[in-house]
C-alpha cells in the first residue's frame, strides 16, 4: 500500500481529542465566564460610569506648582480630598504618594521635591538591583525622552485594563494544564499507544499534529479569553486612557511609553509565555506519560517559580534577574520598572528578550520532545 | 514473503520472556498457543516492532521490523488494547486510516467497508465508551485491517466474542490468512484448531511444539493439555 502523509487529517482528529476532553472544556469555560466578571468588576473598580467624570476634572493637566497648590487647597495635609465632586484630585494626591511615600505630608510640598524624590528612588531602584554604570547611563538616557513635567491623566478604567491582561498568564497556565496535560499521557494511560505505533504515521506526523493540535487550542484559548475581555470592556466602558504615558500608572516608569504601549507589550509576553508553557505541557505529557502528574507539575512549577521570583533577594542578582524572566512575573507592571538590562552586543530590557527566550526555549522543549517521543518504547505489560 | 525470526530472546532484568526463538511464518494461518506468562505477547511486540530484542533478528523479506516499509503493510491487533472514549467508531477508523496513510477519500471508503465487515454499521456514530466488549474488539480488529495488511498479528483477538462472533472471526481470518501472512495468539485451542495452517506452542520463552495439525491426529485441545502437563 502506498504510504499517504496525512497530517491534516491527523491534526484535526489531535485537535478533537481535545475538544473532546471534559477537563479542557470545563476549565475554559469556567475562565472564559470569568473574562466577563473582571470585564465587569476589575475594570469597573468601584466607580460607576456616572461617577467616571468626577475623577476626569484634571485629565490632561500638567503636573506642576499650579495643580499642586490646587491639590492642597481641596485636601488635608495628609492629601485626603474631602469634597466627593473632586475625586481627580483624590487620585492625584495617590499618585504623588507613589512617589513621595504613604501618607507622607503635602502641605509643604514643592513640585521640584516631587520630581527630585521620583528620581531619587529611582536610583534607590538602581542599587537594590545592582545595575552596573553602563545600564544606569541606559536608563538615564531613556530618561531623557520622557517629557517632563508629566501630565496627569486618570488610570481608573486603564489600570483595570492592565491589570485584567495580567491574570491571564496564571489562567492561561491552568487551561494549558487541563487541555494539554493527556496530548501524550492519555495514549499511555488508555493504552492506544500499542496500535498508533505499530502505524505508519505513529511516529513523526502524529508527533507534529500533537503539538499543532496543543497550540491551536492554547492559542486560540488566549485569544478567545483576550477578545471577551477587552470587547466586553469596550462596550461596557469604553478602551479609554491608553494614549497617556505609562507614568500616570507607574510613576517610577523611565520609558517613553504609553499605556497602549505597554498593553501590547503585555499582550506580546502573554501570547509567547503561552507557548513555552504549552511547549513545557506537552514535553513533561511526554515524559511522564501521566496527565495528572503533568497538570500537577505546571501549576506547580508556575506557583513555585512565582513565588521564588518575588521572594528571591534582588542582590543576588543573576537568580532573581533569571527568575524574573519567568512568564508569571513578566505579565505584570514589574516590567516597567525591573531596570535590570541583558547584553547581547547591545543592552535589551527584560521584556525585550523574554519573548526571543521564550520562543527559543519552545523550539528546544519540541526538539526534545521529538527525540524522547522517537525513541520512546512501549513497556511490556 | 516470509517473516523470518532469527535466534530471538527479551530478557527483562534475570527473566528470559523469549529465548532464543527461530522460525519463519509464510502465507497463511499461524496459531501461537500458550499459557498466560508464556511469552506470546513479548514475542508478537517485537514482531511488530514495538519492543526491541535483547538479541536475534526479524525480518519481513529482507525489511526490518523497526522500519515505516514494514509498518505500511503490517496489521496490529494488540491484547487488551485501549480506545478514545469520545469518538465514535467511525471517527475511531478514520483516525487510524490517517495513521495508516490513506487519505480522506480512501479512509471514507475504507472504513465504511470495515464497518459493515465487522458488523458495527449501524453503531458507527455512537461513541466508543458506549459500546459492548465484543463490539470494542470488533473494533479493534477492523483497525488492523485497514491497510489490507500482508503481514497481521493477532494478540488474543477473540477475547470478549460471543461464539457467534467468534465464528465470523475465524471465517474473516481464514479468508485473510489466503493473501497473507497472519499471526493469532491465543490460549482457547478451539480458536486456532480449525483454521490455522500451522501451531506454534510456547511455553517460558521457548517454543515446545510447531507443525501442522490435521483432523487425522486428534484433538488438538488433548494434545495442548498433554504437552504443558509435561
Amino acid at each position: 500500500m502506498e504510504k499517504k502523509h496525512c497530517f491534516g487529517a491527523l491534526y484535526e482528529f489531535e485537535l478533537l481529542k481535545i475538544l473532546k476532553n471534559k477537563v479542557a472544556i470545563i476549565t475554559f469555560l469556567v475562565l472564559f465566564g470569568y473574562a466577563f466578571i473582571q470585564g465587569e468588576f476589575e475594570v469597573r473598580g468601584n466607580i460607576s460610569s456616572q461617577e467616571l467624570s468626577k475623577y476626569e476634572e484634571i485629565n490632561g493637566r500638567t503636573i506642576d506648582e499650579g495643580l499642586l497648590d490646587e491639590l492642597k487647597a481641596v485636601s488635608d495635609d495628609a492629601g485626603n480630598v474631602t469634597d466627593d465632586n473632586r475625586k481627580g484630585y483624590q487620585q492625584l494626591a495617590y499618585w504623588i504618594e507613589e512617589v513621595i511615600g504613604y501618607r507622607a505630608p503635602i502641605k509643604d510640598l514643592d513640585i521640584e521635591t516631587i520630581y527630585s524624590k521620583r528620581e531619587s528612588n529611582i536610583q534607590e531602584g538602581y542599587e537594590a538591583m545592582c545595575l552596573t554604570p553602563e545600564e544606569i547611563d541606559f536608563w538615564k538616557s531613556k530618561e531623557k525622552e520622557v517629557s517632563r513635567p508629566f501630565l496627569y491623566h486618570d488610570t481608573i478604567r486603564s489600570s483595570g485594563i492592565l491589570e485584567g491582561t495580567t491574570n491571564y498568564m496564571l489562567m492561561m497556565a491552568i487551561i494549558i494544564a487541563a487541555g494539554l496535560s493527556s496530548i501524550f499521557a492519555s495514549e499511555t494511560q488508555r493504552r492506544t499507544d500499542l496500535m498508533v505505533s505499530a502505524s505508519i504515521n505513529g511516529k513523526k506526523e502524529l508527533y507534529l499534529a500533537k503539538i499543532l493540535a496543543g497550540m491551536t487550542y492554547a492559542f486560540g484559548c488566549v485569544a478567545v479569553l483576550l477578545i471577551t475581555f477587552y470587547a466586553y470592556t469596550a462596550c461596557r466602558w469604553g478602551i479609554t486612557g491608553m494614549d497617556c504615558m505609562v507614568q500616570s500608572y507607574r510613576p517610577l516608569a523611565q520609558m517613553n511609553m504609553t499605556l497602549g504601549g505597554l498593553l501590547a507589550i503585555l499582550v506580546t509576553l502573554l501570547v509567547f509565555g503561552t507557548l513555552l508553557i504549552a511547549s513545557v505541557t506537552l514535553f513533561i505529557s511526554n515524559v511522564t506519560r501521566n496527565a495528572v502528574a503533568t497538570m500537577t507539575i505546571i501549576i506547580g512549577m508556575f506557583i513555585g517559580l512565582f513565588m521564588a521570583g518575588l521572594h528571591v533577594p534582588l542582590k543576588a542578582r543573576f537568580l532573581s534577574q533569571l527568575l524574573y524572566l519567568f512568564p508569571g512575573i513578566q505579565v505584570t507592571s514589574r516590567v516597567l520598572y525591573d531596570y535590570r538590562l541583558i547584553k547581547i552586543g547591545r543592552y535589551f530590557t527584560q521584556y525585550q528578550v523574554a519573548p526571543v527566550l521564550y520562543i527559543m526555549l519552545s523550539v528546544v522543549f519540541i526538539v526534545a520532545g521529538y527525540v524522547f517521543y522517537a525513541r520512546y518504547e512501549i513497556k511490556n505489560n | 514473503m516470509e517473516l523470518k525470526i532469527d535466534r530471538l530472546t527479551k530478557q527483562y532484568d534475570s527473566k528470559i520472556a523469549v529465548d532464543r526463538m527461530s522460525f519463519s511464518l509464510e502465507k497463511g494461518v499461524t496459531g501461537l498457543l500458550g499459557a498466560n506468562g508464556a511469552g506470546k505477547t513479548t514475542l508478537m511486540r517485537m514482531m511488530v516492532g514495538l519492543l526491541s530484542p535483547t538479541s536475534g533478528e526479524i525480518n519481513y523479506d529482507g525489511i526490518p521490523v523497526k522500519s515505516e516499509e514494514y509498518r505500511n503493510v503490517l496489521g496490529y491487533l494488540p491484547q487488551d488494547f485501549g480506545y478514545y472514549p469520545e469518538f465514535s467508531g467511525k471517527e475511531f477508523l478514520m483516525y487510524f486510516c490517517a495513521l495508516k496513510g490513506l487519505d480522506r477519500k480512501a479512509a471514507k471508503a475504507r472504513t465504511a467497508e470495515l464497518l459493515k465487515l465487522v458488523g458495527l454499521e449501524d453503531v458507527a456514530g455512537k461513541k466508543v465508551k458506549k459500546y459492548s466488549g465484543g463490539m470494542k474488539q470488533r473494533l479493534g480488529i477492523a483497525q488492523a485491517l485497514i491497510n489490507r495488511p500482508e503481514v497481521l498479528v493477532l494478540d488474543e483477538p477473540t477475547a470478549g466474542l460471543d461464539p457467534k462472533e467468534r465464528v465470523r472471526f475465524r471465517e474473516l481470518i481464514e479468508k485473510i490468512g489466503k493473501e497473507a501472512i497472519v499471526l493469532l495468539s491465543t490460549h482457547i485451542v478451539s480458536d486456532v484448531e480449525n483454521i490455522a495452517d500451522r501451531i506454534i506452542m510456547m511455553n517460558s520463552g521457548q517454543i515446545v511444539w510447531q507443525g501442522t495439525w490435521k483432523e487425522e491426529d486428534g484433538s488438538l485441545e488433548d494434545f495442548y493439555l498433554k504437552t504443558f502437563m509435561q
